[in-house]
C-alpha cells in the first residue's frame, strides 16, 4: 500500500527515492524467489 | 468463475468507488472500516486519473478483494508499486480453492507479480514493491515472500 492517512486526508507515499549504498547493495544481491515467481507466471489469469 | 475485471481512466466512471463500497464488506472495527472507505474512494479516484489501475477479484457475484498497481521506482530502481490492496472481510484469512488453495491476499499479491512479469518483458522493471498499512502486515507480507530493507518500511520483491 501506499495510501497513509495523515489530517484526516488520504496521502500518497511514494518509495524511497535516495537509497544508502547498502541500501542499494541490499537490493541488487537480494535472491530472487524462483519458486514464487514460477507459481505466480505460470497461472492462467482471467482478465477482462 | 473466476475473473479480474479491469479498471482504467478509460472504462471507469465517478461511480467505481460507490459501486465498490457497495459491494464489499468492510472490516468490524469502526476506526479501520473508516480506513478503508477513505481508501478505496481514493484509489477509486486515482484510476479516474489515470494514476492506478484497479484489479477487482470476482468469484461469480462475489467480490474477493483488489489491488491497485502503479509504475514507481525504489532509489534508481523501476519498480510496479501495489498502491493497495483490499480484502473482503468475509474472505480474510480464508484459503480457498478457487484460487488455488491460496489466501485472497496471495493471490492478488501473485497476479501482480504476474503483471510485473509482462511489463518487464516491455520495459526495464526490476522490483515488486508495498508499504504494509501496518507491523501486523510487514509480517503477512513477508510470509508471502516480500523482504525489507533495514529501517525502511517498504518491502519488496527481486523480479
Amino acid at each position: 500500500m501506499a495510501l497513509v492517512i495523515k489530517d484526516d486526508k488520504v496521502v500518497y507515499i511514494a518509495p524511497p527515492k535516495k537509497l544508502t549504498s547498502k541500501e542499494k547493495k541490499m537490493l541488487e544481491d537480494a535472491p530472487v524467489n524462483h519458486k514464487l515467481i514460477k507459481r505466480a507466471t505460470s497461472r492462467k489469469y482471467n482478465v477482462v | 468463475m473466476l475473473k479480474l475485471q479491469k479498471y482504467t481512466s478509460k472504462n471507469t466512471s465517478h461511480r467505481l468507488g460507490i459501486d465498490v463500497l457497495s459491494s464489499v464488506e468492510l472490516s468490524e472495527d469502526i476506526n479501520q472500516s473508516q480506513r478503508e472507505k477513505y481508501f478505496i474512494e481514493d484509489i477509486c479516484k486515482r484510476v479516474q486519473k489515470s494514476n492506478t489501475v484497479l484489479y477487482l477479484l470476482k468469484h461469480n457475484h462475489d467480490i474477493l478483494g483488489f489491488v491497485a498497481l502503479s509504475v514507481s521506482s525504489i532509489g534508481d530502481f523501476p519498480s510496479l508499486q501495489i498502491d493497495y490492496l483490499f480484502v473482503n472481510y468475509k474472505f480474510r484469512g480464508k484459503k480457498l480453492e478457487v484460487l488455488d488453495n491460496l489466501k485472497t491476499s496471495s493471490y492478488l499479491v501473485e497476479f501482480s507479480i504476474e503483471v510485473a512479469h509482462e511489463i518487464q518483458e516491455l520495459a526495464g522493471l526490476r522490483y515488486l514493491v508495498l508499504l504494509p498499512d501496518n507491523n501486523k502486515l510487514q509480517q503477512v507480507y513477508k510470509d508471502i515472500g516480500f523482504l525489507n530493507l533495514p529501517k525502511q518500511d517498504w518491502l519488496y520483491i527481486k523480479l
